[in-house]
Formats: structure tokens, C-alpha cells, sequence
């Protein structure tokens, strides 16, 4: 079976805060790590490998540093890895994303299986695996809180609905992307650790897609636009009520369905 | 990295007045460009990739003859028209975010009804007061549409009526009793394809957000995610404002290019309007190709959540 999990490399925290004066963003360090969700489909990626075989590769977008999240899937125990680093990607929307991480799969091989985390903790869209699929033209389903089967050509697997969990049986290739806690993500081997530093990893620039038309990626080829950036507005507004417990229990209930945080 | 600039230069482009251009300053035009990005080449002007926008040319170069432009490679904004809203449902059971989003998409709907009619007002008072000039101001027309997919659902879309939608759009088919993503996709398509609304609205449901993207790839457009504040420009283009980096920055992100915009939107942000107890607007029921709703997804079953 063959396996290619997305990941992606995202900063080490979410603290950061915009300058009012100058609408610049304030990054508090440099230290950034493997998307945590992305854990999840990995560790997915290699259980299946376990039971059924096959391998598991990894691929990421990102500045060369990124090559970092590869070499850490590496640890883990990912077959494979490669990066697609180009300064064309610079300012990529999740459309131009979607297409140069679909275009580098396409150039990586043929895949039973395209696994992706529910969603990163920066950009918090959730919307790259489903477009990346509508991209390779395949199916895809997202919220995969369990594997039920492998079978010959398809996987059974629960979508998590909201009200209801549907079961469903997907041919492959498709794509999958996974919720938290489908699985506890394994810790990096020590043995693994101490060979994935030498272990090549592939980079993907943008003349070697099949689709090399610059004008499809990058700030080029985003239809969104970050007009502005802002600090979120904070809310200053407080009130004071006296009463009885009772009185008081009744009055924070109302408010709070008021407020929709009931 | 200073992204702020950056994106603000590029939401303008370089132009070059050709004819602005002869064979005493083309050198110079060429010399000033610390990154060879300008080329003469069969008789024009050229900018290659090589370009970073560092304006140089437009700065320092013969005069007049690089420009900065607004980026008006922009939508067929007057083609596109309305709001249209997803009806988010498990089984014909619609899902309250759907009310929330007609309520924004009246909202917004109205603002450009209203400019639309500002906008023709002085124009008529210049004319004599003759009462109405026959034909309405181009955006004066700017409906609230619904578009209903599933099986066995053309009773339940009904309801809708009460929030004061003008139309509502219904598949009703039996290949779309499950929500499979491919025949949901197809419908999608073919309602932006028949009906070109400028903005739609889909709640931040599981399956909405696994829906939305689909629909906005296959339409090479924006999709910008759980939007927490939607307004409206005069020229329709929608500003969608969404927290990034948990919370702790808010953007401001437009889609000025490409139509139809899209938007996702959680559920409990927006506010429902109130359930009218009359019925307004009209049901639309839809064909389409069944050959366009297959699937390599078989639903084997479905189980309800406890609780």
C-alpha cells in the first residue's frame, strides 16, 4: 500500500501579536515545529504500513527550513520525504497551496492513500486535504475519527457527521483527512534520530512541477487577499450584579445564552 | 519579514506605457532595474519574473512611463449577482447555521440594494422628477438565494420561506441521500454555474467545511474560513474577517479577483432573524444529469451520536 502523509511545518506558538501602530506582525521567536494534527495522520499512515505493508512518504511546503518536519517524520518512520521550496510559493493562498502540493504528488508517484491532519494550527482553515483531492480529481472524505478496514481496493472508515457518524467505504485512490486522537502519535525512535541527519531528503522547486506556470502560484496565484492585519479588539466591557445565589445563577444563565456561549 | 507591505504592493501591478516609451530612454528605462527584470524584446517593454516590486523603475525611470496600477485584473463583478447560502443539513435536517447565514446574507444583500438606489438618486434628480427612469440602477437586483441538496427534502425547504429568502434552489435526488462529496460537489457547480451568485455562504460544519473547499478548487476561487465578520463593498466585493494564529491576530482578507466569493462561517456567530410567520420568496426545483452524481464512496452505514 502506498502512503503519502502532508505535513507542515508551523511556529512553535500561536502568541504572537500585531503592532497597532504599524499593522506588522510580531513574531515572539523563531522556534517552530511539525503542525501537531499532522501527528496524527502520520501515526495513521504508519499503523496501516504495519498491518498492510507498503510505505510511507512525506511531503511538505515551506521555506528550506522546513526541510526540518520531514527529517523529523524520519524519526518517527516515514519511508520517504520530500519538500517543494521555491521563492514562486512565497504568499501562497490555500489555493495555490492546494495546487503545488497537488502537483507535487503528481510528481512523487501513484498513491493509494494521501493522508492529511484535520487541519494546521496556524492557518486553522481545514481546507488544503479537501482541496488538494478536487485538485487530483479523487475522492476524498475529511473527519476520519476511525479506520474500520483495509480492503483489496478501499478503506471503511467513520466521518464524524456532527449529530450522526457515518460509515463509509472509499475506493482508492482517495483522500483522508484524520481527527485528533484517531490514534496516539508514536515518540521519535533514538535510533532513527540518530540516522535521519544524514538522510537525503528530496526538494521539489517550481520549474519541476508539470504544471509550471508561475502566474497558478504564490501571491500570483491566490484569488485571496490579506488586505490588513489587526489586533483583535478587547473587550472591555464588565458588569456587577448583586443578588441572591439564585437570583444570580438564573440571571448569568440568561446571559450566557445571550452571549451564544450556551 | 514585513509581510504587510509586501501584500499591499501586490494587490496593484506595473504597468508600462508602451508608447511612452522610444529609443532615448528605453536604456535608461532598462539600466535602472537592479534586477534585470526589464527586457525589450520584439518591440515592447517586458517585465520578467525577475521583478520584486521594488518600484525603482516607476521612482527613478524616464518619467511616466512605468506606472502603478490599481490590480483591476479583476472579476466580472456585474455578472455575478446575490448571496447565495448552503443548507447545511444531516438528512434533511437543516442545521440552525443555515438561518444564521440568511440573516448575514440579508444584511448584506441590503447594503447593496441600498447603495444601488443612492447611487441612482441624483442622477434622476438631474433629470426632471418623472418618476422612476424605466431601467433600475444595475444592483438594485441583489437576492438572498438557497441552495438545498439531499433526498426526499422538497417539503422541508419550505421552512426556509419563513427567513425571507428569495429563492430556493432544490436537488432533490436520490444519489445525494448520503452526503457523498463527489455528486455534492457536481450539484454545487451546477448551481453557481446556472445561477452566478457573487458571494456564497456555507456553515463551519463538518461537512460544510469538508464541501466548501471542493467547491471553491474546482472554481479556482477564494474560500476564506470561519469568518467571524462579513461586509460588503459597493463594487460587491465581500470583506471577510477572520481570526489567525488562535485568536491572537484578526485579518481582513478580500477576494477581488475571482468570483463567486466564498466564505465559511461557524455556527452561533451570526444572528437568525426572526421566523416570519408568512412565507415569502419561491421553491426552484432543479434537474440534473445523473451521470454527474456518481460516487466512489458507498455509505454502508449511519449511526446516531449518543447524546
Amino acid at each position: 500500500m502506498e502512503i503519502l502523509v502532508c505535513i507542515k511545518q508551523v511556529p512553535g506558538t500561536t502568541k504572537v501579536e500585531v503592532d497597532p501602530e504599524t499593522g506588522v506582525l510580531k513574531r515572539a521567536g523563531v522556534d517552530s515545529k511539525m503542525n501537531p494534527y499532522d501527528l496524527y495522520a502520520l501515526e495513521t499512515a504508519l499503523r496501516l504500513k504495519e498491518r498492510h505493508g507498503g510505505t510511507v512518504r512525506v511531503l511538505s511546503m515551506g521555506p528550506p527550513q522546513a526541510a526540518e518536519v520531514i527529517r523529523e517524520a524520519y524519526m518517527m518512520g516515514a519511508d520517504d520525504g520530500a519538500l517543494i521550496t521555491d521563492g514562486g510559493f512565497a504568499g501562497s493562498d490555500v489555493l495555490a497551496t492546494s495546487r503545488a502540493l497537488s502537483e507535487g504528488i503528481k510528481k512523487l508517484g501513484a498513491f493509494d492513500l494521501i493522508l492529511c491532519g484535520k487541519q494546521t494550527t496556524d492557518g486553522d482553515t481545514a481546507q488544503v486535504g479537501p482541496e488538494i483531492a478536487e485538485f487530483l480529481d479523487i475522492p476524498h472524505v475529511a473527519n476520519i475519527i476511525r479506520m474500520v478496514e483495509i480492503r483489496e481496493k478501499s478503506a471503511v472508515v467513520e466521518m464524524d457527521m456532527g449529530s450522526v457518524v457515518q460509515t463509509a467505504e472509499v475506493s482508492f485512490p482517495c483522500l483522508l483527512t484524520v481527527e485528533k486522537d484517531i490514534f496516539q502519535p508514536r515518540l521519535p525512535s533514538y535510533r532513527r534520530k540518530k540516522s535521519a541527519g544524514e538522510r537525503e531528503i528530496r526538494t521539489i522547486s517550481l520549474k519541476d512541477l508539470g504544471d509550471a506556470d508561475e502566474r497558478n502560484y504564490g501571491l500570483n496565484g491566490s484569488p485571496t487577499q490579506v488586505e490588513r492585519i489587526f489586533p483583535p479588539e478587547a473587550g472591555g466591557s464588565r458588569e456587577i450584579w448583586t443578588g441572591t445565589g439564585e437570583e444570580l445563577s438564573l440571571k448569568m444563565a440568561e446571559k450566557l445564552r445571550q452571549l451564544k456561549f450556551i | 519579514m514585513i509581510w504587510k507591505e509586501r501584500l499591499e504592493i501586490f494587490m496593484k501591478r506595473l504597468i508600462c506605457h508602451q508608447e511612452k516609451v522610444n529609443e532615448a530612454n528605453r536604456e535608461q528605462l532598462i539600466a535602472v532595474c537592479p534586477f534585470h527584470a526589464i527586457e525589450y524584446n520584439n518591440g515592447v517593454i517586458e517585465i520578467s519574473a525577475g521583478c520584486k516590486m521594488c518600484m525603482l523603475c516607476v521612482k527613478n525611470g524616464p518619467e511616466g512611463v512605468m506606472e502603478l496600477a490599481e490590480d483591476e485584473s479583476a472579476a466580472d463583478r456585474d455578472s455575478w449577482r446575490g448571496i447565495a447560502v448552503y443548507v447545511d443539513h444531516t438528512y434533511g435536517e437543516i442545521h440552525p447555521v443555515t438561518m444564521e447565514l440568511i440573516g448575514k446574507a440579508k444584511e448584506l444583500a441590503d447594503t447593496i440594494k441600498a447603495s444601488a438606489a443612492k447611487a441612482k438618486e441624483p442622477a434622476d434628480k438631474a433629470k426632471e422628477p418623472a418618476g422612476p427612469t424605466g431601467k433600475p440602477a444595475a444592483l438594485a437586483d441583489f437576492p438572498v438565494y438557497c441552495v438545498f441538496m439531499g433526498h426526499g427534502i422538497v417539503k422541508k425547504a419550505e421552512e426556509l420561506l419563513h427567513y425571507g429568502v428569495d429563492e430556493v434552489f432544490v436537488y432533490d435526488e436520490e444519489e445525494l441521500a448520503d452526503f457523498r462529496i463527489e455528486p455534492y460537489t457536481a450539484v454545487f457547480e451546477d448551481f453557481i454555474r446556472k445561477v452566478r451568485p457573487s458571494s456564497v455562504l456555507v456553515g463551519a460544519t463538518t461537512t460544510g467545511r469538508s464541501l466548501a473547499p471542493r467547491v471553491a478548487a474546482r472554481f479556482r476561487t477564494g474560500l476564506t474560513a470561519d469568518c467571524t465578520k462579513l461586509e460588503i463593498k459597493d463594487n460587491t466585493d465581500l470583506v471577510q474577517i477572520r481570526p489567525a494564529f488562535g485568536g491572537n491576530i484578526m485579518a481582513r482578507i478580500l477576494c477581488t479577483k475571482t468570483r463567486p466569493q466564498m466564505a465559511t462561517v461557524r455556527y452561533k456567530v451570526m444572528n437568525a432573524p426572526e421566523r416570519s410567520p408568512e412565507r415569502n420568496g419561491k421553491i426552484t426545483l432543479c434537474d440534473i444529469d445523473k451521470a454527474k452524481l456518481t460516487s466512489r464512496i458507498h455509505v454502508l452505514k449511519v449511526t446516531q451520536k449518543p447524546g
